[in-house]
């Protein structure tokens, strides 16, 4: 079984992205923060999943994007990671590039867009 | 349901929490002005365009937008918080609310929006900006303009050994830096201090390594050190954004010794690499090799191992949202279980002496878990009442703008915990007594001036636990409640004749009559005493109660007495008959065996029990529900008197059984249509008992 972790604070954002993303096929798990995320990720990996992406906030509680990502890429070189932001967001994107990010969306987002990204991403 | 509308009721739900957060955040920034509460409310701004624009909220997310721009002025310093734009965005939060509320559909909504965003070019325009730094000497920015709120500075400060040759004292430095704010974390640095022999006493060793929380800018904390600068080892690093996310923020990770140590600039990096290279093994802890290399003091480490302890402490209250009815639901099957218990009990008294009693002593292990089981769920059913506290500020700051008067909200024990219900329904109560306490408890500015006051008033929400229950208090600073002028308005209302003794909490009590009320004039906000009848019926309800004290001149204190939970009353059992009933402990005032002579019948009342001078009304329970009882005449049987809404009944009985705590079960309506009944318990024996509602029996036999 393949994962795509959805990583927001936001519920809106989460459930819009899994309602977007849900014909792919894949198991979506929802994270609220990136503290969140990483005991979600050692979970299915310790059921012997693996996690095909990560789509994360930047701006969170708890533990923000960057920091996720940075953490995330201590274990995992290649597991693809995009960042959402908004217009107003960025600066966040070289920060999460240079974190180990692969892509990014911007929010709002239409959903034939961020169906092209995640597609492009784990082909 | 299709996606579209489950993604709009999640992002419904999601708005309601954020703009209550808002809100609430808001109102303390007009008061603390702290450069983190600006944060969170541009990222609660932030996160509501975010989901607003996904939810399809198109108005909402273009005005949050506009919105989202306006605080990002404020955060990075080019606007200042004043109270024009924190009224600016209280009113914004209105309008996003109806229109989230109307599907962004209610008539109105794009001028009520078009005015707002009028208004926000105004302020942009308008508002002078902070300047930056004054141009040097004594025009320093003036307290107003530095008003966005403190900063932390990290300042290191080491000193040439030959410093005092130069006519320089440290000490002086150090002084001159205190004064210009709080010190809030400080360390001495002693790597350079000789043995005692090797000491020069005109030489200095010392160096220091702080943390200043000032309102100061870096201009003035630079001008401190003018003298010294340039060959003497000193930094000044503005860490607010650090700091503030470190003791504040809930953006936290775990950290290690190490890091802590570094952070706080006790270690630099060189040496925690030094420390960590002659690690050997897991064995030997990084605090205890820096200490023994000198890079640190033992207090320096426990101080950092304090530190991880806390961020580790914030980390783990991590949250799970539980709905309460799956909570009532383990109640309930809680409940099953000890019927089931109560079972095999029985089946333990049949058998032979040896193994019913093994198994009665397995029993009592089990009953004991089943205890501490039912006090676990009961634990997560309560909730702090903090943020209901904090939804007032608000509505305090509003209704006294309304009246003209400035009113500060002063909240304390926000952390105490109820049960979610109770704290459901305590919400309106407490906006009565609140505005009561700004409409009659607080004086206009000029009279508080004239009596030597704060211009200011303060209402203070404090909740506290004690003996088993919870307590609200309601305070105000205002002029206290005028007893001559309730007596005046007892009398007139025929409560009290003239002349009539009548103790202090008597006549306070009268307050909570329909119809009395000291106010000279009839405010708007209040009206005239109507509403604090209902507030006392609405915390009886919740099996409270509430009392008054004031000192004239000082303010008054409204005490609501609260038990922790609805689920669990305390009860005395009664057995009528065959049949056994729970009476709320709180509701008893006595109980009696009459005399026959007490027994009248009085016209329009029906049967009466004379107490003690007074008549209270008889009633016969086996009457009510329809049993046959053991005794028929009063004089045979018990009378307990109960209490509710100020009234009195006498309950016929036939036996007391005792006191026991009692977990309800709610009954469905079609059991009973009787308001008497409020629900049933299972008793230790497995027996059924329904619970008397005192309230409901009370208005049941008075019509």
């Amino acid at each position: 079984m393949k994962h795509i972790l959805v990583i927001d604070d936001s519920p809106t954002i989460r459930v819009s992205v899994e309602f977007t993303i849900k014909k792919l096929g894949y198991q979506i798990r929802q994270a609220e923060n990136g503290k969140d995320a990483l005991e979600k990720i050692a979970e299915i990996q310790k059921a012997g999943d693996d996690i095909a992406l990560c789509i994360c906030d930047v701006n969170m509680p708890v533990m923000d994007g960057i920091t996720f990502i940075r953490e995330f890429r201590k274990t995992d070189k290649f597991t693809p990671v995009l960042v959402l932001t908004t217009e107003s967001e960025n600066e966040k994107v070289s920060a999460g590039r240079e974190a180990g990010a692969s892509g990014w969306i911007i929010k709002p987002f239409q959903p034939a867009e961020l169906l092209k990204i995640v597609e492009k991403f784990i082909r | 349901m299709d996606d579209t509308r489950v993604l709009r009721d999640v992002f419904i739900r999601e708005a309601a929490d954020i703009l209550a957060s808002l809100e609430s955040d808001l109102v303390r920034l007009e008061d603390e002005k702290a450069p983190e509460l600006v944060n969170d409310i541009f990222r609660y701004v932030h996160t509501l365009k975010g989901s607003s624009g996904i939810a399809g909220f198109k108005s909402v997310y273009a005005f949050t937008h506009r919105l989202e721009n306006l605080l990002d002025m404020v955060r990075s310093g080019k606007l200042a918080a004043g109270r024009e734009i924190i009224d600016l965005l209280l009113v914004g939060l209105d309008w996003i609310r109806l229109a989230i509320d109307s599907g962004e559909e209610a008539p109105g909504l794009d001028e009520g929006r078009e005015g707002l965003l009028k208004r926000v070019e105004a302020i942009i325009e308008s508002t002078a900006p902070i300047p930056a730094e004054a141009p040097g000497g004594d025009a320093g920015p003036s307290e107003e303009e530095m008003d966005l709120g403190y900063r932390y500075f990290r300042i290191k400060a080491g000193f040439r050994e030959d410093i005092f040759e130069t006519g320089t004292d440290p000490l002086m430095i150090m002084e001159d830096l205190f004064s210009l704010g709080v010190v809030v974390e400080r360390h001495t640095d002693r790597k350079r201090l000789p043995e005692l022999s090797a000491m020069d006493p005109e030489k200095c060793y010392l160096g220091w390594n702080l943390v200043l929380k000032t309102k100061s800018p870096l201009q003035k904390i630079d001008e401190v050190f003018m003298f010294v600068r340039g060959d003497n080892p000193i930094s000044v690093e503005d860490i607010t954004a650090q700091y503030a996310i470190s003791t504040e923020d809930p953006e936290i990770k775990e950290k290690r010794i190490g890091e802590i140590l570094v952070a706080k600039g006790i270690l630099t990096d060189v040496e925690l690499n030094d420390a960590l290279k002659t690690q050997d093994g897991e064995n030997t802890r990084i605090g205890d090799l820096v200490v023994a290399k000198g890079y640190a003091t033992e207090r320096e480490v426990q101080f950092a191992l304090g530190e991880q302890e806390k961020i580790r402490k914030r980390i783990e209250t991590s949250t799970v949202r539980v709905d309460t009815g799956k909570l009532d639901k383990l109640l309930n099957l809680l409940g099953e279980i000890v019927i089931g218990q109560s079972a095999i009990a029985g089946i333990a008294e049949e058998l032979d002496e040896e193994r019913g009693f093994m198994l009665k002593n397995a029993l009592y292990g089990l009953d004991r878990t089943t205890r501490e089981f039912q006090e676990q769920i009961m634990s997560i059913r309560m909730i702090p009442i903090g943020p209901s506290f904090e939804q007032f500020r608000r509505f305090v700051r509003d209704t006294a703008h309304a009246h003209g008067k400035e009113i500060r909200l002063e909240i304390d024990g926000g952390e105490t915990e109820l049960d979610k219900t109770v704290i459901e329904r305590i919400d309106d109560p407490l906006k009565h007594m609140i505005r009561n306490a700004i409409d009659h408890g607080i004086e206009p500015a000029s009279e508080r001036e004239a009596a030597g006051k704060d211009r200011n008033g303060t209402i203070t929400l404090r909740s506290y636990h004690q003996e088993g229950n919870v307590y609200i208090d309601v305070v105000d600073d205002g002029r206290g409640i005028d007893k001559v002028k309730l007596r005046a308005r007892a009398e007139q209302a025929g409560l009290l004749k003239p002349g009539e003794e009548a103790s202090e909490a008597k006549l306070l009590s009268f307050l909570f009559l329909p119809g009395v009320s000291t106010a000279e004039e009839v405010g708007d906000l209040s009206g005239r005493g109507v509403g604090m009848d209902v507030v006392k019926n609405n915390i009886e309800s919740l099996r409270g109660s509430v009392e008054i004290t004031t000192r004239p001149g000082k303010g008054s204190t409204f005490r609501i007495k609260l038990p922790l939970t609805l689920a669990i009353i305390e009860g005395m059992l009664v057995r009528v008959g065959r049949n056994v009933y729970i009476v709320p402990l709180l509701s008893i005032v006595e109980s009696l065996q009459p005399r026959k002579e007490d027994i009248r019948t009085v016209k329009e009342k029906g049967e009466v029990i004379q107490v003690r001078g007074e008549y209270v009304s008889l009633v016969r329970l086996y009457d009510l529900f329809g049993i046959e009882p053991e005794f028929r005449n009063p004089w045979e049987s018990l009378v307990v008197i109960v209490e509710a809404a100020g009234s009195r009944v006498g309950m016929m009985i036939d036996e007391l059984l005792g006191q026991q705590q009692i977990v309800i079960k709610s009954l469905e309506n079609h059991i009973t249509k009787s308001r008497a009944v409020s629900g049933a318990a299972i008793l230790g024996d497995g027996r059924v008992a329904l619970i008397i509602d005192i309230h409901g029996l009370i208005e049941e036999i008075s019509r």
